[in-house]
């Protein structure tokens, strides 16, 4: 029960986190973007505007899939899922999220591997920041994603074990 | 062999209940495990390139315009503004049904958010006033189509991400096929109106006119602003959408005073939910592109294609049918995302237009929302108005005639897309 309440404070203290990030980057973009339009036609050269945008949007829309997997909202078929009720489904549902995680733990990997090729590469328009800060979001979707798997894993067992 | 197989574990998943994005990510990854010199670590790089992309902006700040709008109570006042252009007419409500979609279109590119939200008031007024459920689920669910259609479109900018195609030339592109279905809905209504002696709706005077009017106008100049930015060469299509965000706030918090700047915590988090779904299934998508791409899948489908003949007309009934039939139980979003990397190639090599073959693989993903047994605007719609889903189908099916037939237009007299 304890371990349940703190896995439920974490991945909700996550989640908030990561919406708030994500917010924070789509208006740094809507901004960035706007930016661009208005300097352009003040004749000013902003040339860091695109490079801004998009790497706050791609921050934002991952900081956003890794929460939508903590609420279920990806688009899937639940086909088989609401075919069952009870222990099957908690079941059925435990070996989903078990063939998500592993793929999460190996892309958690690769995207460590990834981000410390690109760590001390520069920013094409800013080259006093670090490519790295920007490749930093895919580990922390995988893992953070991987994290909301295991606690809906744990959920579920606690499911099946009650009803048991 | 291993494209079989990868392509049996990918529908497996699928089937299983995986959602879309992992089982794609899942493919892709025992995909590459399989190729020789390419490492894991491509699955995530694959991934964040498949982000990386201007263009892709456009989403989040189209979805972010609607949020505002809807926030902004903008459907009841297009629908009040419609009933006032078009009730006079017999079936006038149906009419009107028709004329909001197509006005909530250009301010949303949404047409699940049009079902739900034109619905919700239209079905019941429809219904009370003497038309049968039928013809008021009917209408209302097929009408919410030409959302994907008229610009702005978010299934649009998808499309331009995949294929690198001009959104500006995809949203130009979109608006004669669009406003073309709109009037075929409409002559549909009218041969219902006089077959049924449908009711017309009381006139309103010039005075309450242009009160409504007033209220309306504001937020139809959203299309003008992407439409005409992006042809003028003010903007581009993401700069566009990000303007016509701004348009949307200051219009809901300063004009309707409908929403403050409380509310955009809200507004913002929604964007961001709504949006990754669509992205991070397109990002997975560019990872098993590079698989697709090292078995030359390209290849062996426009192989295909040319054992039958090579025709361009051919190749589009092909798609046109396959996409129909992948539109009844998939999202357009990752339908596109699947199989638009795999198909366009081989429409490129056969000398279609990339507009064509985008408005068209949108438009037949546009029917898949009014077909059972995954037709979101017709679940909503028959949800609604009460109405089980074989009788909301049948209902609709006089109106996806009138989507077919503007197909057709288009696979024949490609000059109606102003390319």
């Amino acid at each position: 029960m304890v371990l349940e309440n703190v896995m439920k404070l974490l991945t909700s203290i996550i989640a908030k986190l990561q919406m708030a990030i994500g917010t924070l980057c789509l208006v740094i973009f809507v901004a960035a973007t706007l930016t661009q339009v208005i300097t352009r036609y003040m004749g000013i050269s902003v040339l860091w505007t695109e490079e801004i945008a998009v790497n706050a949007f791609v921050w934002a829309i991952l900081l956003g899939a890794a929460v939508m997997v903590r609420e279920k909202e990806h688009f899937s078929f639940s086909g088989i899922t609401h075919r069952y009720e009870g222990t099957k489904r908690s079941v059925i549902i435990i070996v989903q999220n078990l063939i998500m995680l592993v793929f999460c733990i190996l892309c958690s990997i690769y995207s460590i591997e990834i981000m410390q090729t690109f760590w001390n590469s520069r920013w094409i328009t800013l080259p006093e920041l670090k490519q790295g800060y920007v490749w930093l979001i895919m580990p922390v979707t995988f893992i953070t994603s991987s994290i909301y798997l295991i606690d809906d894993i744990y959920q579920e067992i606690m499911k099946v074990k009650e009803a048991l | 062999m291993i494209l079989g197989l990868i392509t049996l574990l990918f529908i497996a998943l699928v089937i299983f209940g995986i959602p879309i994005a992992f089982s794609i990510g899942i493919a892709s990854l025992v995909g590459i495990a399989t190729m020789t010199g390419t490492p894991n670590t491509m699955i995530p790089m694959k991934m964040f390139y498949g982000l990386n992309s201007y263009v892709l902006l456009a989403v989040p700040l189209f979805v972010l315009t609607a949020n505002l709008m809807n926030s902004g109570g903008i459907s009841r006042r297009l629908i009040d503004f419609s009933i006032a252009l078009v009730g006079r007419k017999p079936g006038g409500l149906g009419h009107a049904n028709v004329i909001v979609s197509m006005l909530f279109a250009g301010v949303s590119g949404s047409s699940t958010a049009d079902t739900a939200g034109v619905g919700k008031i239209l079905i019941p007024n429809m219904i009370s006033k003497g038309y049968s459920r039928e013809m008021s689920v009917g209408v209302t669910a097929a009408s919410s189509t030409i959302g994907s259609i008229i610009p702005p479109s978010i299934t649009m900018v998808i499309f331009g991400g995949l294929t690198n195609t001009s959104v500006g030339a995809l949203f130009v592109g979109g608006m004669l096929p669009g406003l073309l279905i709109g009037v075929g809905m409409m002559f549909v209504i009218s041969r219902i109106a006089r077959r049924d002696n449908l009711p017309v709706m009381e006139r309103v005077s010039r005075a309450e006119f242009i009160g409504l009017a007033k209220n309306a106008v504001p937020a139809m100049i959203t299309p003008l602003i992407i439409i005409g930015g992006i042809v003028f060469g003010v903007f581009t299509p993401t700069e566009s959408a990000a303007f016509s965000a701004v348009y949307a706030y200051c219009l809901s918090a300063y004009y309707y005073k409908t929403i403050s700047f409380k509310d955009l915590p809200k507004i913002f988090v929604s964007t961001l939910k709504i949006s990754s779904l669509s992205l991070f299934a397109l990002a997975a998508a560019s990872a098993l592109g590079e698989f697709l791409g090292y078995y030359q899948i390209n290849t062996l489908v426009s192989g295909f294609f040319n054992g039958l003949g090579g025709s361009e007309y051919m190749f589009l009934f092909i798609v046109i049918l396959f996409f129909l039939f992948i539109g009844t139980f998939m999202d357009a979003i990752p339908a596109m995302v699947l199989f638009v990397p795999v198909i366009y190639p081989v429409a490129v090599s056969l000398g279609i237009e990339p507009v064509q073959f985008g408005v068209l693989i949108i438009m037949t993903l546009s029917v898949g929302l009014v077909t059972p047994p995954y037709g979101l605007c017709l679940l909503i719609a028959s949800t609604i108005g009460g109405l089980p889903m074989n009788q909301s189908f049948k209902a609709v099916i006089p109106y996806i005639s009138v989507i077919v037939l503007v197909m057709l237009a288009v696979v024949f007299m490609p000059f109606i897309l102003l390319i």
